[in-house]
This record gives C-alpha cells, structure tokens and sequence, in this order.
C-alpha cells in the first residue's frame, strides 16, 4: 500500500531536507525500513539512539496505541514522525 | 477575591469579549480573580503576557531568570532594544503595566528548580509552560500535577510548534509525552510562529477561567506553518508514566 510519510522540520537535516515521502508498504515497519532506505540519515531517529526522542502518528493516532509497528497500512493512509518540541 | 470589576474604564476595556454568549460580567470577574503563572518571559511567554493581561487577568506571576539580548528581539515582543540586559520578568512586568493597568505582576527572577517550584505554584490557577528546555519543563509538570493546577503546553521549531492542555489527574500529562529530549540546543525561532503558539495556549487559559469554550484535552495541536497545516494528534496516559500513569500509587483510585 502505497503510504504518505509526513516529517516534522527538526528531522528534515536527517533526511537531506526532505519533508514528505511516498513509500510502499503493509506495516508501519515496512514503511520505515523503506524509509531509512531512501533517507539513510533517518536511520538514529527511526532506529537508533534517538528512537525515544520521536513519536509516530497514522492518521494523527499515535501507534503505541495501535499495533505499533505492526499496525497495518491501507492505501492512502498517513504517517507523520515528531519529536517533542521543546523550544519558547 | 480582588475588588470587583465596577469600574466604568476598566469594564470598558473588555466590552467586546463580554459580548460572547456566556461570558458577561461574571466570566469576566473570574478572570479579574485568577492567578497564572506564565513559565519563561520569552518567545511564548510574550505573546501570553499580552493576551492574558488584555483579556483581565488580574494576576500574573511572570517567571524568567534570563536577561534581554539583542537576539531576543526577533520574536520576545515583551521587550525592548532598550532594555537589552534587564531582567526578562521585570522587562515584561513594564511592558504589562503600560498595557493594562488594572493588572498585576508579580516578578520572579530566578530559574524554576526542584527546590522552588512548589512555592512557584502556590495559589495559582493555571500555569502556562513557556519554557525553552524538556528538564525544567518535565519538572514543571510533575509538581503541577502534584497540585493538580491544570498546565497549557506550547512549544515551537522554526514555524511549526505544539500546543496541549494537560488538567491533572482528567487527562495526560507531558512525561507521556516525553520520552527522552530531542535537541535541547538553540532552536531557530520566527517571531510570528511564537505568536501563533503563544496566543492559542493564552486562549486556552482564558477559556478554562471563564468556563467558554472547550479545552485542548487528550490532543496536542500540531501546527505546521512550513506547509500550512493543523493536525490534531491523540495524546494518551502512557500506562507507566512515572507522573500520572494509573500505575503509580498516588494516582490509584
């Protein structure tokens, strides 16, 4: 399923300055993987050290409330990955 | 109770919010009574401190240790190039006098520590976290959720920032949220995002004062002004949250 990935701005100088991705996959765990595989610079926000610094939201639901990286992706669906903004 | 809003001036200056069905004379005079305190006079706290000293708040304990720089000035319009070396709290305590007179600040010029943050919140009604690290955010939280003084949330990066109502023990609060701290470094700042944030946690706090309106509760407002965009994420109770998971036993039921 093809799955629309939303990044906020403090990880776009990991993802050499790129804010949206179009990627295949049927887990948000595919999604990802392939992620990392266009954007290699994602690699210590979606695995690494700062993996606890980030959340994953599909359609604005958080997945630790889902299936986690196992929720399922349906065709058109959307993911956005944040950290927690901490700037005033 | 301060003294009720009679004056003809001062109802004057609020005639067009006490239009709104539901506020009135009555809403307007709890505002005059609240207490909050606004966390950090900076980008957020700017933009708080206008609104909640216009909208009658009648007191407003200002927090900020910090003094005016030249590179505030994009975005902290509490203060000015005059006041470059001043306090923030009493910079801002000047500017809010000249706006509303009928408003008082309270001036505290120290950073907000484990060893003082109780007295911070004492008598307060809501807290507004306009703070610039996770650590002294985290640590505000934990000890509004202690005294249950509901907290607004904001946050910014660049032109996109977050904004949550956290209303111990009813909802989540930021250590839910909070993992661990992504970039604690200096964050770039536009003076218009700050103002966008910093004016949507000031409506929240007057909509819970004067009861209009219904609260960002169990959703953080994500704001992307890059691309124009507001999203309205789920925000839950993490079952282990060392803050106000139902876990810990002084949360149990």
């Amino acid at each position: 399923m093809r799955c629309r990935v939303n990044l906020a701005s403090p990880l776009w100088k990991y993802s050499g300055n790129q804010a949206e991705f179009e990627i295949e996959g049927d887990t948000v765990r595919q999604v990802l993987s392939r992620l990392e595989e266009e954007a290699p610079g994602m690699k210590d926000i979606l695995t690494g050290p700062l993996r606890d610094a980030i959340r994953i939201y599909l359609n604005n639901d958080d997945i630790e409330m889902l299936e986690k990286m196992d929720t399922a992706i349906k065709a058109g669906d959307e993911l956005y990955i944040s950290p927690v903004l901490t700037g005033g | 109770m301060n003294t009720r809003v009679c004056d003809t001036s001062e109802q004057n200056r609020y005639t067009r919010q006490m239009m709104l069905p539901n506020w009135g004379k009555t809403a307007q005079q709890r505002l005059k009574d609240a207490t909050v305190l606004i966390a950090g006079a900076g980008g957020l706290g700017s933009p708080n401190a206008f609104y909640l000293a216009c909208a009658g708040v009648g007191h407003l304990k200002i927090c900020d240790d910090d003094v005016v720089e030249l590179s505030n000035l994009n975005r902290q319009i509490l203060h000015t190039s005059q006041r470059i070396g001043q306090n923030k709290a009493a910079s801002a305590q000047t500017t809010i006098a000249a706006l509303n007179p009928y408003v008082t600040v309270t001036v505290v010029a120290t950073q907000i520590t484990a060893d003082n943050v109780s007295a911070l919140l004492e008598d307060v009604d809501v807290v507004v976290d306009c703070l610039d690290n996770l650590q002294t955010r985290l640590l505000l939280n934990r000890q509004a959720h202690r005294q249950t003084i509901p907290m607004v949330h904001g946050s910014i990066y660049g032109m996109e920032g977050r904004v949550a109502f956290i209303n111990p023990p009813h909802t989540p609060c930021l250590q839910c949220l909070a993992g661990k701290a992504f970039d604690d470094g200096t964050f770039p700042a536009v003076g218009a995002a700050v103002g966008v944030i910093g004016s949507l946690q000031a409506l929240e706090v007057v909509k819970y004062i004067t009861g209009c309106g219904r609260n960002l509760t169990h959703t953080i407002l994500a704001w992307d002004g890059f691309h124009n965009r507001f999203q309205m994420l789920t925000f839950n109770t993490k079952a282990d949250c060392d803050v106000c998971g139902p876990r810990q036993p002084e949360n149990a039921k």
